[in-house]
């Protein structure tokens, strides 16, 4: 019984939250360009479906690309930045600045260098995407035990033994915790920068439907990167588990930290 | 002091260690002398921030003194030593390797083993496994660390210390952390050991029984800053055993380092 309820459970909040909404949509007889029922959203997605299909394939492409920059940046200067207290000190604050700055407001920069299309939805994405990398892989590195550290310096090893022996390993369930959050990240910074400056993608699909009064497309795009959101999620999760599964079942407990839009 | 001093192989004399800046920071060892002979196994015991763990880094060139000099094997120490195996309360393995792999982990690293160890795996593998066998765990050799107890794990820290036949041992509080029962049958291993290995023993601990039945000669410190206040020897032959403990010699020893550090502790 109780199988059940975990298997079954999230869908049937899912499938009464739409009941819900539908039923509300009929009885306050509310018009289709204010809030649109899932019927009428779901007649939408099937019948742009093709063009739906073109534009989230562009986003995913912009999100997966923006995403392999923000893990081999942010791999590497997490690194960096874990293994070098001078580093660590002369980039913290530039990080920080960083991260700080609302992405949405770089966008126009991007597009007076790049001008308008793939490489500002791209690059936004690795924007959104990289800091929770950074901080994480640095996080993990700081968790060394000092006293394993005096156990391997006993016995000669060099800092680079000492990173590729315990560094590394230790930081990797940290590492796999963040690209999960990444990946949305990376994918929300992809649909913002598409919103603002693109030809292409369901940012721009979405954009371009609301200026036509069509609702209930916007709604299907929100409801296609929803979706997508959750798909690349679950896949960075899985890898997750197969990679470290070790972590959650030891001590090691991961914290992840997720950077602002 | 004994005759052989020159042939110590642990040498430290008038060795200071200040942590922070030298006016207003924290001395943790004072004007400290210690001789440590070849093969010999001593235990130092002393209040709780006396400065026991802070000699042990110091031993192994993990920190340099602020005075004094430290000399191992005839040559002064002035980096991490590399020839010395170390143990602590808390095992540390690393918890994605299982225990063959954990206990082979100096061999990747120290000098005269990385380079040959790719070539040689199964007989480094063999005497892990010999090593095993002797602490007991040879079945958990392909176990995860939190597939094991807490005595086994301590067990696994120790032939991880003693897989690269290290020439020194350092030992901090290694069984604090555990039941009466498991301890005290670690000192057996331990024991065992090393008198077949003879490698030279600096142990740590809080525990005067473990002191006196492990170790040849025991070092007692006083409070911070710490110093050497008493040498004592303990005669009795090895092998000890558990019911010795009980003895009335023993149990005199005991009683009287006990009184020497509660003076200490004042
Ligand atoms: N890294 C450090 N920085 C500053 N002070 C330190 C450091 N390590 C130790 N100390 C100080 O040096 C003193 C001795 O510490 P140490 O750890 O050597 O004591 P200990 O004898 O091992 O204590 P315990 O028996 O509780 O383990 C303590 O007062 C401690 O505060
Ligand atoms: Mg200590």
């Amino acid at each position: 019984m109780n199988k059940h309820i975990n298997r079954f459970g999230p869908w049937l909040i899912v499938a009464s939250t739409l009941i819900f909404w539908e039923i509300c949509v009929l009885i306050f007889a509310i018009p289709k360009f204010v809030l649109p029922a899932p019927s009428a959203i779901i007649e939408s997605l099937v019948k742009w479906a093709p063009v739906i299909a073109i534009h989230a394939w562009q986003t995913l492409f912009t999100t997966l690309i923006g995403f392999v920059f923000a893990v081999l940046g942010g791999l590497g200067i997490g690194i960096a930045v874990g293994w070098s207290t001078l580093l660590y000190r002369a980039l913290y604050p530039l990080l920080i600045a960083f991260n700080s700055v609302p992405k949405v407001a770089i966008v126009p920069i991007l597009v007076i260098w790049f001008g308008i299309g793939t490489p500002p939805a791209i690059i936004t994405a690795f924007m959104l995407a990289f800091f929770p990398i950074v901080v994480n892989v640095a996080a993990g590195l700081a968790t060394v035990e000092p006293e394993l550290e005096d156990v391997l310096r006993s016995l000669g090893a060099s800092k680079k033994d000492i990173l590729l022996k315990v560094g590394l390993p230790s930081s990797a369930p940290y590492f796999f915790a963040a690209l999960k959050v990444a990946i949305t990240l990376a994918l929300v910074g992809s649909v913002i920068a598409e919103t603002i400056a693109a030809n292409k993608g369901i940012g721009y699909l979405m954009l371009n439907a609301s200026s036509r009064f069509d609702v209930p497309l916007v709604f299907a795009g929100l409801i296609v990167v929803a979706i997508m959101g959750i798909v690349i999620y679950e896949i960075c999760a899985y890898i997750e588990r197969r990679t470290t599964g070790w972590a959650t079942r030891g001590a090691t407990s991961v914290v992840s930290s997720a950077g602002g839009g | 002091m004994s005759a052989t001093n020159e042939q110590a192989f642990v040498k430290l004399k008038n060795v200071d260690i200040i942590y922070g800046d030298n006016a207003s920071g924290v001395k943790a060892l004072e004007g400290t002398n210690l001789h440590v002979e070849k093969g010999s196994f001593i235990a130092v015991v002393g209040p709780s921030g006396c400065g026991k763990s802070s000699l042990m880094r110091l031993v192994t060139g993990l920190i340099p003194p602020s005075a004094g000099t430290i000399k191992v094997a005839n040559k002064p120490v002035n980096g991490p030593l590399k020839i010395a195996g170390m143990a602590f309360q808390n095992p540390t393995l690393l918890p994605w390797r299982n225990t063959l792999d954990n206990i082979m982990l100096p061999l990747e690293i120290v000098d005269g083993y990385r380079k040959d160890l790719k070539r040689n795996r199964l007989k480094y593998e063999e005497k892990a496994y010999a090593l095993l066998e002797t602490v007991g765990l040879k079945d958990f050799a392909m176990s995860a660390p939190h597939e094991l107890s807490g005595g086994m794990k301590q067990r696994v820290s120790l032939c991880r210390a003693l897989m690269h036949e290290p020439e020194l041992l350092m030992l901090d509080e290694p069984f604090a952390a555990l039941d009466a029962f498991t301890r005290e049958e670690l000192w057996g291993v331990l024991q065992k050991l090393w008198m077949e290995k003879r490698f030279t023993v600096i142990l740590v601990t809080h525990d005067l029984r473990e002191a006196i039945y492990l170790s040849q000669k025991i070092y007692v410190m006083s409070s911070r800053p710490g110093k050497i206040v008493i040498e004592k020897n303990v005669e009795f032959d090895f092998p000890r055993s558990l019911s010795d403990t009980y003895k009335p010699d023993f149990v005199a020893l005991v009683e009287e380092l006990r009184n020497h550090i509660s003076l200490e502790r004042q």
